[in-house]
């Protein structure tokens, strides 16, 4: 059973990991990206307030900038995270819709 | 787009600045985006721990050192010179102060530095450099003040005079000794300048050349001043504020020279 999760990650940063889960992005892929697979519209100053965050939880590392863009990079300490993150959403998820439907029959 | 950037906390501009407006470039414009952009300002403030340097290497801290070590240098000279004077009353008196000149800045640095290791305080530390610098700057200083107002041993009864005709000393030395005591002369005195020139380049070097050099030229004149009016013994010598005009456009160069490359980086700094 993972940890139990202690709220960090419902402002977002969540989405993010999601989106470098699939490798290294600048700021304005994750923006489209997170848009993409979630609809979620990240605006900049959020996303600079979430990038830090993780990068001083070591959850992310910045890689050299590309022109102005700097890319992000998951660690694997944030991989593991987000993977307890994720266990733990689909058991909540399950336990709710199980309910749910008892609830109706 | 460059002015919101100046709200945000030094340690965070510098370390996010550039990525950040990228990404404002690369939004569509919309009122919305300027709530969003207050919302991370805020936590910029908020956040306490600063964020990690991407570049340790940077921040000037090889050149902090640098400076330490010559105003250590610097110092070990002034209490030497001071150790090596002769008695007489004048002389005794800059034997008291003399000291107190190169020492009490060195001190200081020594104090700020332990203090600043204790606390560990991120703005103290930051605040390092500059510390050095002025305490290099007044060690320069002390050492030239040292060098030039302690009286001259056996003039002490011949009254203030003027020498306006550069070198004399050198041209109508009457033997080979004389001339090479003069030429050292001239060799101290533009080495304790190009010192002072370097200092006075690392603490406003970024006024140029022409302010440095004018500061070094009037600190050269008023020692003059002072060596014709206190008595010393020595003549104000056209030859030596020359000199020191030459040296303290050298120690300039030299400033100007090691900071070749680093200069954007000092920019971004600054701005």
């Amino acid at each position: 059973m993972p940890r139990p999760t202690t709220g960090f990650m419902s402002d977002g940063s969540l989405l993010v990991l999601i989106s470098l889960a699939t490798g290294p992005k600048h700021g304005y892929a994750i923006q489209r990206d997170v848009a993409a697979f979630s609809g979620v519209d990240l605006g900049p100053g959020t996303l600079y307030v979430i990038l830090p965050r993780l990068e001083r939880e070591g959850l992310v590392d910045p890689l050299p900038a590309d022109g102005r863009r700097r890319p992000y990079r998951i660690t694997d300490h944030g991989r593991s995270m987000l993977e307890g993150e994720l266990n733990q959403a689909r058991t909540l998820s399950g336990v709710g819709l199980r309910r749910l439907q008892e609830a109706q029959s | 787009m460059n002015i919101i950037l100046r709200l945000f906390p030094t340690d965070w501009r510098l370390r996010y600045g550039d990525e950040f407006l990228a990404l404002l470039d690369d939004q569509p414009p919309g009122g919305r985006r300027w709530l969003d952009i207050a919302r991370c300002l805020v936590a910029a403030h908020q956040s306490r721990s600063a964020p990690p340097s991407l570049d340790p290497t940077a921040a000037g801290r090889p050149l902090a050192l640098a400076v330490l070590v010559l105003a250590a240098a610097v110092t070990v000279l002034g209490a030497v010179f001071v150790g090596t004077a002769s008695h007489s009353a004048l002389r005794k008196a800059g034997e008291l102060v003399a000291p107190l000149l190169v020492i009490v800045p060195i001190a200081v640095t020594v104090a700020f530095g332990w203090e600043t290791r204790r606390q560990g305080d991120r703005s103290l530390r930051s605040a390092l450099p500059k510390v050095m610098v002025d305490t290099f700057l007044l060690s320069v200083l002390g050492l030239i003040a040292v060098a030039t107002l302690t009286p001259q041993l056996g003039f002490f009864q011949q009254p203030p005079w003027v020498e306006l005709r550069p070198f004399i000393d050198v041209l109508s030395a009457a033997t080979g000794v004389e001339r090479l005591q003069a030429v050292a002369d001239i060799a101290g005195n533009a080495m304790m300048f190009v010192l002072l020139g370097f200092g006075l380049a690392l603490w406003r070097g970024m006024a140029g050349a022409v302010p440095v050099v004018a500061l070094g030229v009037g600190i050269a004149v008023l020692i003059e001043g002072l060596q014709a009016g206190l008595g010393t013994g020595r003549p104000a010598d056209s030859t030596d504020v020359i000199v020191r005009a030459l040296g303290a456009a050298i120690g300039y160069g030299v400033w100007r020279v090691s900071t070749i490359g680093r200069r954007s980086e000092h920019h971004v700094a600054t701005t």
